[in-house]
């Protein structure tokens, strides 16, 4: 497959100016690398505050999404929205029944981005403590239900 | 055992990565059946592991003769002939076999894919590599020329630095000075050839359009979907296998609704004619 060679030329072109509010935490390999996001309007939910993304590529990537979650670590929570579980799982369908191979890690910053910009609740998903004890850690096994997709 | 059960006893020890077992079983069930071009591209796959790469040549040509649509027996021929460094006919069994393998909606025909490139590079390299030391020849004659015109000139100052009472001449300044001289013309030489042949001197880019968006790799065999995207043939079956819908619009998209792109495709195999040497990794 082509993943590795995709993904270095994801690298190579993500070394090319970025869009702003995002940057690369890390990428120590082509199987996991780690973003930074930051919301850059006003929003009070988000205020002067850095979330970071977690990357899992597969070997079947792109064909297959690569597995994105937030991760909390030191000076980095875990953004309250409505869509994004309190232990990071994030509930877009872009990054399962809609994905599709020509996003890439950049696009995919970007949709998560706004996703939280366009954010004015306060909350988490409904069902958030029981989902969190329930241990789900891969979101690609998780049938969600999009039940709101006003936010 | 029938040539079947040789057969089988030949794949089990190939799971197991016993090589020779397998050969020899393999050998066996063609002494008994060697109508069966399975069996000798099982063997064939055996030799491949085993570096016996004329074997395998004999045997994928066995299976062709008795199957001409033996995909595997092209496939493994051709990765025989890269690995003796026989680059133009592989590409020829790289290519037969990529068509089969899309015919026969063969999975492996990202893999076969890559052979065909992999040819291309060689290929490329092999006549890239006569073409530069034909023309470098030319080129370091001349730098030695040069360099030993100053040498000779240089022996000659000391000849007469050795016989001189002129304490004011410097003549380690006038030895530099030649020095100099000769390192310049070297230089102006060498922009002299590379203005000649700007091809090679071009910067090393895949243009966009040739580029499949999927993999980010250049296009060998370009497919275009109903609304004019194109991508490579393989990786767009990929996608498709998991998905049937157009990457861009998300509109159901059939492997039935997409069309050669045959002017991208002349596109891009001129345009590895010409750089298969570094646009195949790049």
């Amino acid at each position: 497959m082509f993943a590795t060679k995709r993904l270095q030329k994801e690298l190579n072109n993500i070394h090319k100016p970025l869009p702003p509010g995002i940057s690369i935490a890390s990428t120590p390999d082509f199987t996991n690398w780690k973003m930074d996001i930051q919301v850059l309007d006003n929003n009070p939910l988000y205020a002067d505050q850095i979330y970071r993304l977690n990357f899992k590529f597969s070997q079947s990537y792109p064909i297959e999404a690569p597995e994105v979650t937030f991760i909390k670590e030191e000076g980095r929570d875990i953004p309250m929205h409505p869509h994004i579980y309190s232990n990071g799982v994030i509930c877009l369908d872009l990054l399962g029944s809609n994905w599709s191979p020509v996003q890439n890690v950049e696009s995919v910053c970007m949709s998560i981005q706004s996703m939280l910009t366009s954010n004015t609740k306060n909350e988490r998903p409904p069902g958030d403590d029981a989902f969190v004890r329930s241990g789900y850690r891969s979101p690609r096994n998780i049938n969600f239900v999009y039940d709101d997709n006003t936010v | 055992m029938s040539a079947e059960e040789l057969r089988l006893a030949g794949n089990t020890s190939f799971k197991n990565g016993d090589w020779l077992s397998a050969d020899k079983k393999y050998s066996q069930a063609i002494a008994i059946d060697s109508r069966n071009y399975v069996l000798f591209t099982n063997r064939a796959l055996v030799r491949l592991k085993l570096e016996r790469y004329d074997d395998v040549i004999n045997d994928c040509m066995s299976a062709i003769n008795i199957n001409h649509d033996a995909m595997k027996g092209h496939y493994m021929a051709a990765q025989a002939l890269l690995a003796l460094s026989r680059p133009s006919e592989a590409l020829g069994f790289a290519l037969t076999a990529y068509q089969l393998a899309i015919q026969q909606q063969s999975k492996s025909a990202t893999d076969v894919a890559n052979v065909v490139l992999e040819a291309k590079k060689q290929r490329w390299k092999k006549l890239e590599h006569n073409r530069i030391d034909k023309d470098d020849s030319l080129l370091n004659q001349m730098k030695t020329l040069i360099k030993s015109d100053s040498e000779r000139r240089i022996v000659d100052l000391r000849e007469q630095q050795w016989d001189s009472t002129d304490h004011e001449r410097d003549f380690e300044a006038e030895i530099a000075v030649i020095r100099d001289d000769a390192r310049v013309q070297i230089e102006e030489l060498a922009n002299v050839f590379a203005r000649a042949d700007p091809q090679r001197y071009r910067p090393r880019e895949v243009p966009d359009y040739l580029m499949d968006s999927i993999s980010f790799s250049i296009m060998t065999d370009p497919v275009v979907t109903k609304k004019g995207h194109s991508y490579d043939r393989t990786t767009i079956m990929d996608h498709l296998r998991r998905s049937a819908t157009d990457p861009l619009t998300r509109e159901p998209l059939r492997v039935e609704d997409l069309r050669t792109n045959l002017a991208l495709k002349q596109a891009c195999t001129q345009f590895l004619e010409e750089n298969a040497g570094w646009a195949v990794d790049y």
